[in-house]
């Protein structure tokens, strides 16, 4: 979302078909656990020592505003659901986005989570995470600091944008 | 029964699939694998329902769990 976030955009509001999958692991792990667009607000990392002063994006609710037709978020800890998504994600016609939330022990873990044991980060997002149906039952106090996981958006009102240029191909050649 | 397979080339020594196992089927064995890491092994396969959380929660795809030769 930091990196590639431009083309993610435009990607989405042109309705391509593409599937995006994010693995979103709240750090930039490889390179030695700087801060990052989802990292959460307050968390302490490689480069923010005093905590991020910044709030995380929720790239969902962007992909979703910018016309994605198929928007899904799940956690490593939701394998079957996720399978299941993936495999829906593929078939659909137009852009669909996949969040999937996992974990980090080696950099997250150890900056943000105070743990660097994966089994441990495994259960924190199980635990942390909550279905879109009984999300809507809860209040805004309730899911603070929770996730809301499950197929967030399904549509298919936008064209998808090959169809809309073979369509237009035709018309012009009368 | 089922086979539980684990690719100790692949294993990095995590321990998910040993947690994610409601049945205890995987325990730490003591094998180290080329890099140094403690691999998992079946040590009870007779109690395996075959739910596929260790195959599918392992990062690196190091197990497979098969119907064993005898059930086909």
């Amino acid at each position: 979302m930091g990196i590639g976030g431009n083309h993610f955009i435009h990607a989405a509001r042109r309705n391509i078909d593409l599937t995006v999958i994010m693995l979103d692991n709240h750090i930039y792990g490889m390179t030695g656990g700087q801060v990052a667009p989802t990292t959460p607000m307050h968390a302490t990392t490689q480069t923010s020592p005093h905590g991020n002063p910044e709030p995380p994006i929720n790239a969902c609710d962007v992909a979703i505003s910018c016309g994605a037709s198929y928007v899904s978020r799940w956690t490593t800890a939701h394998p079957k659901q996720m399978r299941k998504a993936i495999k829906k994600a593929i078939n659909h016609k137009g852009f669909s986005f996949l969040h999937i939330l996992s974990q980090c022990p080696t950099q997250a873990g150890r900056y943000i989570y105070d743990t660097t044991k994966p089994e441990e980060l495994l259960n924190q997002l199980k635990r942390l995470s909550v279905t879109k149906q009984k999300a809507q039952k809860l209040s805004k106090e309730e899911l603070a600091g929770r996730t809301v996981v499950g197929n967030l958006h399904e549509s298919e009102d936008r064209p998808e944008l090959c169809e809309s240029i073979y369509a237009l191909m035709q018309a012009r050649k009368g | 029964m089922k086979k539980i397979i684990v690719d100790e080339e692949y294993c990095k020594g995590c321990h998910l699939c040993i947690s994610q196992c409601k049945k205890a089927v995987l325990a730490v064995s003591c094998i180290r694998n080329a890099r140094g890491y403690l691999v998992p092994q079946a040590n009870e396969p007779e109690n395996c329902t075959g739910c596929l959380q260790c195959e599918m929660i392992c990062p690196d795809m190091a197990i497979a769990v098969e119907d064993s030769a005898d059930e086909k």
